[in-house]
């Protein structure tokens, strides 16, 4: 039976270059990238649950992994375009701000601190009883600092708990984003066409990889890092974007997942 | 060991009389009505959880029923309440049933931002949910319809895929027939919320294995307890009909520890 490897979370699973997920997925036979920027994670809960549905995970063969992504983020089928509106954080923004309208619209009228964690909340137990129940192989881990929650928003005792809840149930207390922090990395990419990119880079993910997920530091991963780094290009934004996809993503990720598009 | 009863859902599970899990409820050393009137499927999957995190559900002592309501709702987290607090703004069917006398809130999402696929969609995805996690920990339980959905991709139209899943939810639920339709049925025309008469009615055809002397007890109690149902549909319950109400859930219905 093949091996199989799902991932699920924002743009730190998705990106347009190398991300952790795609280091681990070199260890599968099958890899299958479900991440998608800027997405909520409600979102990708919905997203596990109907993948669960087509895939019928089982025990035998598949690996998880769940990047727990920004509380401050609601997902919203945009019915007319045809797209989901993954827009990131949308409750923390200035009257400002640019974002799709339907997603401001939700979080300036609609939305609030302790509805958003609990959404998440409710999200990550989700999955991390399904994996468990289902004795599943899987990895929840902070992908986004979501520790302000605890200091900057005043919020209400049971909301607090729950956001201890959530780090408790992740398997990785660390976040992605602490990680690069605490060990002085450096994160993003300035192109030179002046475009630049703050997510972490590659060489942030494997250091990542090595210290947290050390079953994956195999030479496998090692191999894939070189490529993807080999493949980068760093002159313009944009051909990185169309290398990554023509060069990695067809070629190494399976990409016909018939989740649902609104 | 104690036997827990934990009942979800909306106003078909949690009323102003008794429902089907008041009945059903009388079976068990402990009986928590977890419905929510108004509310939609995705919030009773979020109490479910919940529940799981405060009381932690165990096949030796737990039963747990799902009433599945429509799909056409949404409910809106924390809102404040008029004496400041927060609470959950459940305003029922707002997507189909638009009314002017729904909360600002609740015809804002209907209007700016549902649609009938997202819909069916989050409802699929409550009911998958649900039905995932009690079967895989093994708790005896039984998901039921409580409102009639089946106008869902038909007068409600929804894109082929989406229709695929609403033949999912179906799956998931062991009664097919709504506890809506086999009311209005019983009555020969369309009921708003059905008569504690009518639960009971509803349990013996399709929960007969609670339709105990137990229950048949305390369907006598609320025989006597609410004497004319055809007032009682069109008026509601009366002063003295409330207090005994609320008089036997407060002796009866163990408080809810949920988080919010």
């Amino acid at each position: 039976m093949k091996s199989r490897y799902f991932a699920f979370g924002c743009s730190y699973v998705a990106s347009r270059w190398g991300t952790i997920a795609d280091l681990i997925g070199a260890n599968f036979d099958e890899f299958y990238n479900l991440g998608t920027s800027g997405s909520c994670n409600t979102y990708n809960c919905s997203r596990f649950l109907e993948a669960d549905k087509i895939y019928n995970f089982n025990p035998e063969t598949d690996f998880i992994t769940f990047g727990v992504t920004g509380y401050a983020r609601f997902s919203i089928p945009d019915k007319e375009n045809k797209v989901w509106l993954t827009p990131g954080d949308t409750l923390f923004l200035d009257k400002d701000a640019i974002r799709p309208q339907k997603t401001l619209l939700f979080a300036r009228n609609l939305d609030n601190f302790d509805w958003a964690v609990y959404r998440s909340w409710c999200a990550v137990k989700t999955i991390s009883e399904i994996c468990k129940s289902k004795n599943l192989k899987h990895v929840i881990y902070p992908s986004i600092d979501n520790l302000l929650f605890l200091t900057d928003y005043d919020l209400p005792a049971h909301i607090i708990e729950l956001v201890k809840d959530i780090l408790d149930m992740c398997d990785i207390k660390e976040s992605v984003d602490e990680f690069i922090i605490l060990n002085k990395n450096r994160r993003g990419v300035q192109y030179k066409d002046g475009n630049s990119d703050c997510h972490p880079t590659q060489l942030n993910y494997y250091n990542y990889l090595k210290k947290h997920l050390k079953q994956f530091d195999t030479t496998k991963t090692l191999e894939r890092y070189n490529y993807l780094e080999s493949i980068f290009d760093y002159d313009s934004i944009n051909t990185q974007a169309l290398n990554f996809y023509k060069l990695y993503v067809y070629k190494y990720t399976i990409r016909d997942y018939k989740l649902w598009e609104p | 060991m104690a036997s827990r009863y934990f009942a979800f859902g909306c106003s078909f599970v949690n009323y102003q009389w008794p429902t089907i899990a008041d009945y059903i409820g009388v079976n068990f050393d402990q009986y928590y009505n977890l419905g929510l009137p108004g509310s939609c499927n995705t919030l009773s999957c979020s109490r479910l959880m919940e529940v799981d995190e405060i009381y932690q559900l165990n096949p030796e002592t737990d039963f747990v029923s799902v009433g599945i309501t429509g799909y056409g709702r949404f409910s809106i987290g924390f809102d404040y309440t008029k004496e400041g607090d927060r609470a959950w703004l459940t305003a029922g069917d707002t997507l189909v049933k638009s009314h002017s006398k729904h909360p600002y809130k609740t015809r804002l999402f209907a209007k700016q931002l549902d649609n009938y696929d997202w819909a069916c969609y989050r409802s699929w995805v409550a009911v998958k949910t649900m039905h995932t996690i009690l079967k895989a920990k093994q708790i005896k339980h039984i998901i039921y319809s409580s409102i009639d959905n089946l106008r869902w991709g038909l007068d409600y139209e929804v894109t082929t895929q989406v229709k695929k899943y609403l033949n999912l939810i179906d799956n998931y639920i062991d009664i097919k027939e709504s506890l809506d339709e086999f009311s209005t049925k019983e009555q020969g025309f369309i009921v708003d919320h059905p008569s504690p008469r009518q639960h009971y009615l509803y349990l013996q055809k399709y929960l007969p294995m609670f339709d105990t002397e137990r229950t048949k007890d305390i369907h006598n109690l609320f025989n006597n307890m609410f004497t004319d149902e055809q007032r009682l549909k069109k008026l509601g319950p009366n002063q003295e009909e409330n207090k005994k109400w609320n008089n036997y859930k407060c002796n009866n219905i163990k408080d809810n520890k949920v988080i919010m």
